[in-house]
């Protein structure tokens, strides 16, 4: 599961790089080169209460792509994290980068979506949401710490400075 | 997805459709620049880029429903 997920994170991260240098090379619009990305939703919006079906959107724009795949990195890393063993002190150390990294991209892709007004397009796409998703990582990886503190022989008030130290770590 | 047992949360993700890129990035480029050099290589490899990098991660939900 790991290595399967590393392995598609590394094609992900060819594929961005590739995205990312033709973005202002090649005027993909609705009006010169003619693409329509559709995409699934990650996210079920609406509000019903009894299941409400994920809706496929999709766009002319090469920015919506990129914020897709964005995305889909933020995911394999959190997917990355859940595949630690965290009875191991190394993998949990991993699991914890993992979810900073994955609070990283949410983060930026929360500006980026707001830079590119892509945020109408897909309920993923709020910025309320992303922000949300990008604060749940930063918490995850701060339990993580929470969780291999505690179990050292200290009081309260050590832990609370390791946490503090990690936290502004993180910031 | 793997069961931990101090129950953290994974993001879910979004899937893609295929969609043929080459076609019209060639197009464009043969109307602009002309053929004179050989791109074409390049760009069917960035279009299996894509579905190596995007589709190949449907393949592992469709295994799960193959074993459920």
């Amino acid at each position: 599961m790991f290595v399967f997920i590393c392995s598609i994170l590394c094609y992900i991260f060819r594929y961005y790089d590739q995205i990312h240098a033709i973005e202002y090379k090649l005027p993909i619009t609705e009006n010169q080169i003619r693409i329509y990305f559709k995409w699934q939703d990650a996210l079920v919006g609406g509000g019903s209460l009894f299941g409400s079906k994920q809706k496929t959107n999709g766009s002319w724009k090469l920015a919506y792509e990129k914020a897709c795949v964005l995305f889909n990195i933020g995911h394999a890393y959190s997917e990355l994290a859940l595949a630690q063993n965290l009875s191991i002190d190394d993998q949990m150390k991993t699991a914890t980068r993992y979810f900073q990294l994955a609070s990283g991209a949410f983060s930026f892709l929360k500006d980026y979506v707001n830079a590119n007004s892509l945020s109408d397009l897909s309920v993923d796409f709020e910025p309320a949401v992303l922000a949300c998703i990008s604060w749940l990582m930063l918490a995850q990886a701060a339990e993580l710490i929470y969780l291999k503190s505690a179990t050292f022989k200290g009081n309260q008030i050590e832990i609370l400075i390791i946490m503090n130290i990690e936290e502004k770590k993180t910031l | 997805m793997s069961i931990n047992p101090n129950q953290f949360l994974a993001v879910p993700a979004k899937k893609p459709f295929d969609v043929n890129i080459s076609t019209p990035i060639k197009n464009f480029i043969k109307a602009t620049f002309g053929d004179k050099e050989d791109y074409s290589a390049s760009v069917d490899g960035f279009n299996s880029l894509r579905a190596e990098a995007l589709l190949r991660s449907n393949y592992k939900d469709d295994c799960s429903k193959l074993l459920r």
